[in-house]
């Protein structure tokens, strides 16, 4: 399975009377756009807007963001299941959107008005210190806003407002067919050298089992009662991992940082060089007892030792303490049977990071890799412009949490207030000093 | 999780059914339910008149059908 992905930067974003790309610069015909997403009925209004690195601009209810790409060859679509019949993805050609991406910023009537199923949304500031705690202050970022018509069901909500994000994004890369890319990258498992060492990559993913969209899908299904999952990572690039676009808050990743896993493309680009990279588990995580933690750490060691792994990488997404102890029995297993294990995870520690760091540990865990803390207060000052759907004078950004203004100074109190604000999936762009 | 409350050192620690619903089962008839939420209240009760040395795990005298 060959997957060859064709790169086309963008310097320049502009709106103009047609949809188009050329030299660097992706022209946008809003007009065309809109009626795009107005063609789902459970849409009412829809509007674009654009932000840029550097500018003190603030995007508020965002809900996810998604990197412009487009299949051109080979079985299948982006998005199977989504935009299209489920077929098994990961090979051919595709062609993708660089330093862009498209942002959906959306509202709704919600039914689910408390706990930890109910809507969220996340911020997003392009100057500043909050812009470096998110990959999107350093991209240009389309801004797609839409409401949506009274009545939906929180899973509508969630499909309606999901299909008009990708539809758009499938749009705008859809400007680069028969052009000529600026980089061409293959992806490949072929052979490699037997002496190389075996690397498993283990992505869990945290499950909100009580919510109508369990948080995570594959191939547009949403995981529930799931044992371990083995996937070929092209079809990460290929997006057959989406999530709840419902819930903007910063500890699940966007379906932006599921169809470019920074650990994914590492051991890719590393296949047949330092190690030789056997697949990915996809490991559905936070069991509701102790007995589920271990029956999920079981079967991905057990998994992981089939595939003939010397060793794996792993990470989990959401803060959840309670998906912690699945990863922590996880670590243990696949350590007891003799493969060794990287744990790379975000950590607690409080504001000063003078708290506790991990809420749960086991001897086995000898190697761990903290993406940060998402614990400390993020300054977010005084913003020139706003931009978000509707009326943006106040926003709340999670059930019973405290009102915000947009337009003014204020300090958040965790970095998954932001879009993308941690670090599930390796992308490590934090570092820290030792005093 | 009895295993973290353990690494915490909690004095006295008892097996329940789940994270969200540790003294019962709702996916159980009502009578059984009730059978249920009584065993694990008695082996705390009976839990909070035994002398411990550090952290001690009680199990209640039941099945737990849910994984």
């Amino acid at each position: 399975m060959k997957l060859e992905i064709a790169t086309f930067f963008v310097k320049d974003v502009r709106f103009s009377n047609e949809t188009r790309y050329g030299g660097g610069v992706l022209e946008i015909n809003k007009e065309e756009l809109v009626k795009l997403v107005l063609e789902d009925k459970r849409v009412l209004s829809a509007d674009l807007d654009v932000a840029f690195p550097g500018e003190k601009t603030r995007i508020v209810k965002l809900r996810d963001a998604v990197e412009p790409r487009v299949k051109v060859a080979g079985p299948g679509c982006l998005f199977p299941g989504i935009l299209g019949p489920v077929e098994t993805v990961g090979a051919g050609k595709n062609h993708r959107l660089s330093g862009v991406t498209v942002m959906l910023s959306a509202e709704y009537v919600p039914t689910i008005l408390s706990g930890t199923a109910a809507q969220s949304s996340g911020i997003v500031d392009m100057w500043g210190a909050a812009a470096q705690l998110t990959p999107f202050g350093s991209t240009i970022n389309v801004i797609l806003m839409i409401n949506l018509v009274d009545g939906v069901t929180e899973l509508e909500a969630h499909g309606a407002m999901q299909l008009a994000e990708l539809k758009v994004a499938q749009r705008l890369a859809t400007t680069t067919i028969e052009k000529a890319p600026d980089d061409i990258e293959v992806f490949e498992l072929s052979k490699t050298d037997p002496s190389l060492p075996r690397i498993v990559y283990v992505a869990a993913a945290s499950i909100t089992w009580q919510s109508p969209h369990s948080g995570l899908a594959y191939y547009g299904l949403p995981v529930r009662e799931s044992l371990p999952t083995l996937m070929h990572p092209n079809e990460f690039l290929d997006g057959a991992i989406t999530k709840d676009v419902r819930i903007g808050n910063g500890s699940r990743p966007t379906t932006w940082s599921w169809m470019s896993p920074a650990v994914i493309l590492e051991l890719l680009r590393q296949h047949g060089k330092q190690l030789t990279f056997l697949g990915v588990i996809l490991q559905r995580t936070r069991f509701e007892t102790e007995f589920g933690k271990q029956v999920t750490a079981a079967c991905t060691s057990q998994m992981a030792r089939l595939l003939g792994a010397d060793g794996i990488v792993s990470t989990r997404i959401s803060t959840s303490g309670n998906n912690f102890m699945d990863m922590m029995l996880t670590v243990q297993a696949c350590e007891r049977k003799g493969i060794k294990t990287v744990f790379m995870t975000p950590e607690w520690g409080g504001k000063n990071g003078d708290e506790l760091p991990l809420v749960y540990y086991v001897p086995e865990a000898t190697s761990m890799i903290s993406t940060g803390s998402f614990e400390r207060d993020v300054m977010m000052p005084k913003p020139e412009k706003v931009i978000g759907v509707g009326n943006c004078q106040s926003v709340q950004l999670y059930a019973g949490d405290k009102l915000y203004v947009p337009a003014s100074e204020f300090v958040l109190p965790a970095s998954f207030c932001l879009l993308d604000g941690v670090d599930c999936l390796g992308r490590l762009n934090l570092t820290c000093e030792q005093h | 999780m009895s295993s973290m409350a353990m690494q915490l050192k909690v004095n006295r620690i008892v097996t329940g059914t789940k994270i969200p619903h540790p003294c019962g089962d709702p996916n159980l008839p009502t009578e059984a339910d009730r059978d249920l939420r009584r065993a694990v209240i008695q082996c705390s009760l009976s839990a909070l008149q035994r002398e411990v040395k550090g952290p001690t795990l009680f199990v209640p005298d039941v099945t737990f059908t849910s994984g």
